[in-house]
């Protein structure tokens, strides 16, 4: 696809989610899930710039081992005229072609919220049993831990747990604010300062 | 597809996390600071809390005017 591929960082992954304050719990969610579970979380939000922004997506993508495409966010925006967003389904599309001719291991996973929609929002991908959510954070937790095993202690990798750390990113939050000057995660710098938080939450790399 | 990944590699530690996003210093002394000032805001109203239930007193305030009080009322006795 490309002449020369980035490295892949291994415990990469490329999250594919909607940037939208609506979501924003669920946008914590996989980012305090991840990296509780010693993942590392990449996102468009992190690239800068309208310029070539199709191959930094692309490489983005290629430099995560992992990724994950949440396709809960089947709805029209309010502006006119009214559109759905295709980013989210191009961006699972590029995923999923990378996977394909790449070499490296790589795993893509869906997550959705409603029981057997993608089955009719994109039928290409059938076969393919998407993680439901319920679209409670929660539900993405138990998901990740479906998606994502590791063999340590029971206890550290179970559903409260991730919770704890969930709760205490969100406690970081207004002092992130303060330090970044803006009120809006969905923004690189906050982004970077919320996965290292909730590394530093989950006491990531610690001894366990 | 749903088979999960068995994850072998290893855990990042905050700092290393740190590395692999280029934090910059002054964010880096962020996040170094970010939990320690919680976690020392929380001893000091746990202290104040565990104090508190000791003396009976809801504050500091209180506990102090309780103490001068109590010694007026001894000098006014000797």
């Amino acid at each position: 696809m490309r002449a020369r591929e980035p490295k892949v960082a291994f415990n990469a992954v490329f999250l594919n989610i909607p940037y939208d304050e609506k979501f924003r719990r669920l946008y914590l969610a996989y980012i305090s899930g991840l990296v509780h579970l010693g993942l590392q979380p990449r996102a468009t939000l992190e690239i800068s710039g309208a310029e070539n922004r199709l191959d930094k997506i692309v490489t983005l993508i290629q430099s995560c081992r992992y990724s994950i495409h949440d396709l809960s966010w089947v709805k029209l925006d309010g502006p006119p005229p009214r559109t759905p967003r295709f980013n989210m389904p191009f961006e699972l599309g590029l995923a999923m072609a990378i996977e394909r001719i790449d070499r490296a291991q790589r795993k893509s996973f869906v997550f959705e919220a409603v029981n057997r929609r993608l089955a009719k929002s994109l039928s290409d991908l059938s076969g393919i049993d998407p993680h439901i959510h319920d679209r409670a954070i929660e539900g993405v937790m138990r998901e990740l831990g479906n998606a994502f095993v590791r063999r340590v202690s029971y206890r550290r990798l179970s559903v409260p747990a991730m919770m704890k750390t969930y709760r205490a990113v969100l406690r970081s939050i207004p002092e992130i604010d303060r330090q970044t000057g803006s009120t809006d995660l969905f923004r690189a710098r906050p982004f970077r300062l919320l996965c290292i938080a909730a590394g530093k939450a989950a006491g990531v790399g610690a001894s366990r | 597809m749903n088979r999960p990944v068995i994850l072998t590699t290893p855990i990042p530690t905050w700092q290393e996390m740190a590395d692999f996003y280029g934090l910059s210093k002054s964010d880096r002394k962020f996040v170094d600071g970010l939990f320690a000032t919680s976690e020392a805001k929380a001893g000091t109203a746990s202290a104040k809390r565990l104090s508190s239930a000791r003396t009976g007193k809801n504050s500091l305030f209180e506990a102090k005017s309780s103490a001068r009080k109590t010694n007026g009322r001894a000098r006014k006795r000797a």
